[in-house]
């Protein structure tokens, strides 16, 4: 049921969107032409190589990065209203860098002693995500509040030292510096289908979740009193929050490392276009932040040939200034 | 007739202090009555709207329609009480008909779907508060006055038996104060709701209450109708402040003119009283 206009924009762009999205699979350092990758998509004749480029390379690169940019806004958009604070998201926090800790943490293991425990990479992200933004919340809270200025500061603190320990993991595990690189600025290259199942099963899953505690997160946007006086029970809808959150950051980061900002801006953005009602903004920054990683990544790959940027380079270069934004107007509005 | 809201020796004290915020407090409060609670910063009055919500852990009793409010869940509380403090301050800027389906969030199914019955509530809401014109309007476009309506509005809608308003006139002129006073007066005539008021005002609570509770670290001083207890003596006593007492000779309401001439002799009468 369409309940107002801004709904009604957010159904109608959808389908250019997702066009959008497919004909990325265009761009990389072969060109595709568009309407070739339609064609193979469809499952009409095209040359083999082609086809092999578009199915088995581009399509699940563009698939986990439109799952790791659901993921991660999402995730963005629920801290925020968990938090009460416009700022915070997976990379602010310290979930994805200790996300990244606990991934590198379960390779290098792997690695030196027991194999099989590659297999344990998101579990070890997660716990580690746990801990990073246990340390953040803990560290920034004073007197039940979280006030921007510590949460933003402590976040700092939190991604420096899990950054440092990735780094010492890498040097002292693989005694490879390259690889440092894709952990700390992510990358969707490598990108194969299991990837994709299974950041795609957690993204979907979790967009479904948070769509259906929105009224609970549009109630605790007034404050966690206000949400209590409508019946919410805070402390288990923010536990709950907290570790569905860490779950699918930790999944999406171990798979593509970490990407900043993008958990930041694009739930900033959806709110602009369609509204804070969660149950809009949650599946629109969801389709945003998929797109966003979408695009850059596509830049990432294509404009830079024979070689690739980090794609948390762009996303960086994008949200930095639109973070800078953000806090600008947040001071002037207190 | 059993008693709508009792309240047994209730106390607490706040982690890391040694005195009761609030020690041993006993009322009851009828259905349809309107109470307006009195007394100096920290003497507890939050303290009790907060044991009343079950918001912290009180010793004591209080019972809700017969129920150990304790024992009832957080949902099937919310659908009973309403609260209106200060001010509202959602962190995004939202439509006011968005804000006022928020009161029904309690009664919805878990995607926040709203039945006709919401509607019907969120109608009657924005119709009593007349504020149905500003539906559209963005929430942080309007003025202190009108998102503190917008603010009872949401609590309309939730369609609470008591109202507990916490110094929800503090941040008002006095327009805006006597707007949403007259309005909840309004809410109490038409569905024999109750309300529970702190003020800071003490002439507010006088005009606004059928009864009056004086608090004074963290005991219930006085009760009674604003008549009998606002007296000059009680208000030196509990506020340490001199002031007169007028009643308006229209209806019998009384005033209190705080007196901000040299007061030395009534400084100097205290000495007398001290050493006699």
């Amino acid at each position: 049921m369409v309940k107002n206009s801004r709904e009604g924009i957010f159904w109608i762009t959808l389908p250019f969107i997702l066009i959008f999205i497919l004909a990325n699979i265009a761009f990389g350092p072969v060109y595709i032409p568009v309407l070739e990758v339609f064609k193979a998509l469809v499952g009409m004749k095209v040359p083999l190589t082609d086809k092999i480029i578009i199915l088995q390379l581009r399509l699940p690169r563009i698939l986990l990065g439109l799952g790791v940019g659901a993921a991660l806004s999402v995730t963005g958009n629920a801290f925020q209203a968990m938090l009460k604070n416009p700022l915070a998201d997976p990379y602010i926090l310290g979930v994805s860098s200790g996300a990244a800790f606990g991934a590198i943490l379960a390779n290098v293991i792997a690695q030196l002693y027991y194999p099989n425990f590659v297999f344990y990479m998101w579990i070890f992200a997660f716990v580690f995500g746990l801990v990073a933004t246990s340390l953040t919340y803990f560290v920034s809270r004073r007197g039940g509040k979280l006030p921007t200025t510590e949460l933003i500061l402590s976040g700092v603190i939190v991604n420096l030292m899990f950054g440092a320990g990735v780094t010492f993991l890498i040097v002292y595990g693989w005694r490879d510096v390259q690889v440092t690189s894709f952990w700390l600025l992510g990358s969707l290259s490598g990108a194969g289908w299991h990837d994709v199942i299974l950041v795609g099963i957690s993204s979907i899953a979790s967009v479904v979740f948070f769509m259906s505690i929105s009224k609970y997160l549009n109630a605790m946007v007034a404050g966690e009193e206000e949400a209590a006086y409508l019946g919410v029970n805070v402390e288990m809808m923010k536990l709950t929050i907290f570790v569905v959150g860490t779950l699918v950051t930790a999944i999406a980061v171990s798979t593509s490392g970490i990407i900043g900002f993008v958990g930041l801006i694009m739930p900033h953005m959806s709110r602009r276009l369609f509204g804070s009602d969660h149950k809009i903004s949650m599946p629109a920054s969801a389709i945003l932040g998929g797109t966003f990683i979408v695009a850059c990544d596509t830049v990432a790959r294509s404009a830079f040939t024979p070689s690739e940027m980090p794609i948390g380079t762009i996303t960086a270069l994008i949200g930095a200034p639109i973070f800078i934004y953000i806090l600008r107007r947040r001071v002037q509005n207190v | 007739m059993s008693e709508f809201l009792k309240i047994e020796n209730v106390s607490y004290s706040y982690p890391k202090s040694s005195k009761n915020a609030i020690d041993k407090v006993n009322f009851t409060v009828r259905k349809g009555e309107i109470v307006g609670i009195i007394g100096p910063n920290g003497s507890g009055k939050t303290t009790l709207m907060k044991s009343i919500l079950n918001m912290i852990d009180y010793k004591g009793n209080i019972k809700f329609y017969d129920q150990e409010i304790k024992k009832i869940p957080r949902r099937s509380l919310s659908k009973k009480i309403g609260v209106v403090a200060q001010e509202f301050a959602p962190i995004y800027d939202m439509k006011v008909s968005e804000i006022v389906e928020m009161g029904r969030t309690p009664y919805t199914n878990l995607f926040g779907d709203l039945s006709p019955e919401d509607k019907k509530h969120i109608e009657i809401a924005l119709e009593d508060l007349n504020i149905y014109h500003l539906k559209e309007r963005m929430f942080y476009s309007l003025s202190g006055g009108e998102r503190q309506i917008v603010y009872v509005a949401k609590v309309f809608a939730q369609n609470p038996d008591l109202f507990l308003l916490d110094e929800a006139t503090v941040h008002l002129d006095i327009g805006n104060a006597q707007h949403l006073l007259l309005k909840m007066k309004e809410r109490v005539k038409k569905f024999g709701s109750t309300i529970i008021s702190t003020f800071h005002d003490i002439n507010q609570a006088s005009a606004f209450s059928d009864r009056i509770i004086i608090m004074k670290s963290g005991k219930i001083y006085a009760t009674g109708d604003p008549q009998t207890v606002l007296t000059k003596d009680m208000i030196e006593e509990v506020y340490g402040a001199n002031c007169e007492i007028i009643k308006d000779p229209r209806n019998g309401t009384v005033n209190v003119f705080m007196d901000l001439e040299d007061n030395s002799d009534a400084l100097f009468c205290d000495v007398l009283k001290k050493y006699s």
